[in-house]
């Protein structure tokens, strides 16, 4: 405000400045556009802080005393604000217990002041309120979580310490508490004090922005975070819905190959018990004719048994809840039994070696036999009619395991594809029934019996499958 | 010692399958009783002069699994369980019960036969059960429940010296190594493949499953009991 003669005081000049900086720094926190509380409390103490401003700087040329006090209690008003925002809103929780009462004291103490009006006590009330306000407001900034870890918090609570060294000076120079004195003494001072007003204001300013930036970004990251894992999650239950899919189109995939697989040799079985027993009725059956008749219906139903008995375990082995204890088996027995599984004719084509008469080893010997089977008769399938076939058990001292070994003559290496053991793949033309799940049981049988399956064709014209189970 | 069993007691709720597998049994000249629930069998009181025993698990009333039990109590025949059911559970509550094998159905008479002699290859004559392994005093030869006797290298002895010393919990490779001086290769490969030698060794000389189990990870356990001969004397 203009002076009689024209000129302006170097003290409205610094609070001219001082309003300029309020002025600025309000316009920065409204131009950021981050919405947050702080933010918002923030501009309100600027703006009680700007009125109060005006209000002093009114008092400088008219003498209104009683202006200029409520001028300055607004000020300390506005700090008030300004530690409370950084309390989150959380006064009375135990972390904040302290530096709220501290805080309501301080502002007890401005609000004191307006009423004592001119006083000899004002310069010790303020200066005290002061010192309240800033500590409460670094002891919210140090125990409130939201702004832990930020690194412009700690320039914050420095500034709001530093802020107690020229008021606890002020307060020491007010001795004699109640002298006049001590408050003329500022007399002459009051641009410095002003100075040093706007110097701390500037710097708690530019604090607070590195603050609520530094807040912002680090919520995005949460943010962000919290929106990768639940995108993860959304993936996850999307896989497991796929997985659970999967599994159902196996089990009808098998159903299928089952009803595939079992009601067309039902229907020859059927018919042939049929013809004989019109042949039997009509009296015109021969021991020969009975004899083939039977003989192929039970190698019907042989084959029929197989593939029920792949499906079930297909079906329990897709579905992987199988726990198995695996219990001490004599292997020979088993691969004799599978061997007595295939039609008595083809059993004769197979030479059996044994290691030994009898070999131990942890197995579950119903699947064992389902899988060593499934060896046989794709041995039986895929070679000429009438070759010899090898079935061996072996001692591998070099792995420690039990071979039970399946060499048969084969027409062409052709068919052994890299993926023969996978399920529902052949490597064989149309020619041959089935889905090609044998191989893949047997796999599984390998897995299960911590074992392995190997297959070995050297010289092209024979096959080997390996079994090998741990013993 | 007779090639197959002369006397068999068939225990099937299939009266059939259990009929014509009596029949098939008869051709090949055993003496072949059918009952068609445990019940039945036990009311026979007979159940101490068969010497081979066919049981099916699912059996209305006693169950097969029980019924085997019982068998085992009274009788020290073999016992094979021929069943429908499938699935780990049966196979090894069976095997709990004292079954000396499990078969499952669908199967053919050829492959009952099979498996019949195949358990009746593994007991000398008479069958003559002890009930457990036996161990002389210097760890040199290991004795069969059937009686067979097993030599046993150093080595071998020192093995199931540490393993009946410690008969109710699993010893780790790193203690048996140390036990019997075997060295080598960090991942106690040697000490395997003497398990392995042994393992098969005493399948050879006693026709029966080793004493002894692999606990995997950690080491061996004895899976049933080896009694020191001479022990009880205090010699």
């Amino acid at each position: 405000m203009p002076t009689n003669d024209g000129y302006i005081s170097i003290t409205s000049m610094v609070q001219y400045l001082f309003i300029g900086e309020l002025l600025i720094f309000s316009l920065c926190l409204i131009v950021i556009q981050i919405k947050t509380r702080a933010v918002y409390i923030w501009l309100l103490a600027n703006v009680v802080a700007l009125v109060g401003s005006l209000l002093t700087l009114s008092n400088f040329e008219t003498e209104r005393t009683s202006a200029k006090i409520i001028g300055g209690a607004m000020i300390l008003l506005a700090a008030s604000l300004k530690s409370y925002s950084f309390s989150n809103g959380l006064l009375f929780n135990n972390r904040n217990k302290f530096p709220t009462s501290l805080l309501l004291f301080g502002m007890m103490l401005a609000t004191t002041a307006i009423f004592i009006g001119k006083s000899d006590y004002l310069l010790l009330i303020s200066s005290l309120s002061s010192v309240f306000i800033s500590i409460s407001a670094a002891i919210f900034l140090m125990r409130n979580r939201l702004w832990v870890g930020l690194y412009s918090r700690n320039y914050m609570i420095l500034i709001y310490w530093f802020t107690n060294f020229p008021l606890l000076y002020i307060l020491s120079i007010s001795y004699p508490l109640g002298s006049i004195k001590t408050f003329v003494l500022l007399e002459g001072r009051e641009p410095i004090q002003i100075i040093l007003q706007s110097i701390l204001v500037f710097l708690a300013h530019i604090c607070f922005l590195g603050m609520i930036f530094a807040r912002n970004v680090r919520e995005n990251v949460f943010e962000l975070r919290r929106s990768l894992r639940i995108r993860e999650g959304s993936i996850q239950s999307k896989m497991r819905a796929q997985e659970s899919a999967a599994l159902a189109d196996e089990r009808y995939h098998l159903l299928k190959m089952l009803t595939h697989e079992v009601r067309q040799p039902m229907n020859s079985a059927q018919a042939a018990l049929q013809a004989l027993s019109n042949k039997i009725s009509s009296g015109s059956e021969t021991p020969a004719y009975v004899q083939s008749t039977i003989g192929s219906t039970v190698s019907t139903l042989n084959s029929i048994i197989l593939s029920i008995s792949n499906s079930i375990l297909g079906a329990t082995l897709i579905t992987k809840g199988r726990v198995q204890k695996l219990e001490m088996t004599d292997i020979c027995c088993v691969v004799e039994l599978a061997l007595l599984d295939l039609d008595p004719i083809e059993t004769q084509h197979f030479v059996k070696r044994f290691a030994q008469p009898v070999m131990f080893a942890e197995a579950d010997p119903i699947i064992l036999r389902l899988g060593i089977r499934n060896l046989l008769e794709n041995a039986v399938k895929y070679s000429p009619r009438k070759s010899k076939k090898f079935l061996n058990i072996e001692i591998d001292d070099e792995q420690l395991t039990l071979v039970i070994s399946v060499t048969n003559e084969i027409e062409g290496s052709a068919m052994l594809g890299p993926d023969i053991f996978n399920q529902a793949r052949r490597g064989v033309d149309k020619k041959y029934d089935g889905y090609g799940l044998g191989l893949y049981i047997v796999k599984e049988v390998a897995k299960s019996h911590r074992g392995n399956l190997v297959c070995y064709n050297g010289d092209g014209k024979n096959v080997t499958f390996e079994l090998a189970i741990p013993a | 010692m007779a090639s197959f069993p002369s006397n068999i007691c068939i225990v099937d709720d299939d009266a059939d399958f259990a009929e014509f597998l009596a029949e098939y049994l008869r051709l090949r000249g055993s003496a072949c009783a059918v009952f068609n629930s445990a019940e039945e069998l036990m009311q026979s009181d007979g159940i101490a002069s068969y010497d081979f025993f066919i049981i099916d698990l699912g059996l209305p009333g006693i169950d097969g699994t029980d019924l085997t039990a019982l068998i085992r109590g009274r009788n020290t025949g073999g016992i094979l369980v021929v069943s429908g059911r499938l699935g780990a559970d049966a196979f090894n509550s069976a095997l709990a019960a004292g079954a000396d094998m499990f078969v499952n159905k669908p199967v053919r008479f050829d492959q009952v036969t099979h498996a019949v002699s195949s358990i009746w290859r593994r007991f000398s004559e008479p069958r003559a059960r002890t009930e457990t392994w036996k161990i002389t005093p210097s760890f040199s030869d290991l004795i069969s429940p059937t009686g067979l006797k097993i030599s046993l290298t150093p080595m071998e002895g020192k093995l199931i010296r540490k393993l009946s010393e410690n008969a109710d919990v699993s010893v780790s490779r790193a203690d048996l190594a140390l036990a019997s001086g075997i060295t080598g290769s960090v991942d106690y490969r040697n000490l395997d493949a003497t398990f392995f030698r042994l393992r098969r060794k005493i399948e050879r000389d006693a026709g029966c499953p080793s004493p002894f189990r692999t606990v995997h990870g950690v080491g061996y356990q004895l899976s049933e009991s080896v009694e020191v001969l001479g022990k009880d004397e205090g010699s």
